[in-house]
């Protein structure tokens, strides 16, 4: 069993590592994140019951949001030890269309 | 007629808790060994329970109160500040330690969060630093502090340092 705070990094890398997502978000009205000693793991939250993942999305968008939600729950899924996973999309930044991969 | 107990209501076994079962009455613990037994302070857990409270980011432990008063304390020669076990209390056996913590929480975290991961990581560094099993950790959450606040709170303990110097 991969222990909190393993989990978030290793969904906090895969989101990253997606086409469309700008960065990870920092949650609204209170900070999302997951804790560890000596350590955070910015916009990841593992609940016992789901994992929440908070993205700032690039835009123009490269699909739109529904799609890249489900692109970015089947990348994860592998990684959340079966929780389901629930999509915050919290800004858009606008980007250069060079830099949209 | 005789009333029969639903099966919800059968008594739990006691040597079955949720962290973990005991065989047979006696349970196996790294501090006795047929050769001794190795004995641990509470202020030795205590201030490992706090280190481990104040590892996770965006907690202070103690009060508010409490804070500012340690803060000039722990700068007076002869006073121990106990900085390390401020807001912890600890009951400590043989083999099982039981922490209750006081603390205040940075502004704008998820309290409930913050403190789940206080608990895993005092149970994890209690466990392992110490080899006693943690059956509980009581969080009580009194306060919420600001980051500007920290700075005032470092200015403070600094003109105390530069006045014992003279």
């Amino acid at each position: 069993m991969v222990d909190d705070l393993q989990l978030a990094r290793s969904v906090s890398e895969a989101v990253l590592a997606i086409g469309g997502v700008h960065s990870l978000g920092t949650g609204r009205y209170a900070e999302a994140a997951t804790y560890g000693a000596g350590e955070k793991v910015s916009g990841v939250v593992v609940n016992p019951r789901e994992v929440r993942v908070h993205i700032v999305v690039s835009y123009p968008l490269v699909e739109p949001i529904p799609a890249l939600a489900e692109r970015i729950r089947q990348q994860v899924a592998s990684r959340t030890e079966g929780r389901p996973t629930t999509v915050v999309v919290e800004d858009l930044v606008e980007v250069e269309q060079g830099e949209n991969l | 007629m005789t009333e029969q107990r639903p099966p919800e209501q059968r008594q739990e076994d006691p040597l079955q808790t949720e962290r973990g079962s005991i065989q047979g009455g006696q349970q196996q613990s790294p501090l006795q060994t047929e050769q001794g037994t190795t004995r641990i302070e509470d202020s030795v857990v205590a201030k490992i329970a706090g280190i481990a409270a104040q590892e996770v980011e965006g907690v202070r432990m103690g009060g508010g109160a409490t804070q500012a008063i340690g803060g000039i304390l722990s700068s007076v020669p002869g006073i121990s500040g106990g900085g390390e076990a401020r807001g912890v209390a600890v009951e400590v056996g043989q083999v099982e330690a039981a922490v209750d913590l006081t603390m205040t929480v940075l502004y704008g975290r998820s309290i409930p969060q913050i403190a789940e991961a206080v608990r895993r990581n005092v149970i994890n560094r209690v466990e392992n630093l110490v080899g006693l099993n943690v059956t509980e950790v009581n969080i009580t959450v009194n306060d919420v502090f600001f980051p500007e606040q920290e700075q005032q709170q470092g200015q403070l303990e600094q003109t105390g340092q530069e006045q014992r110097v003279r």
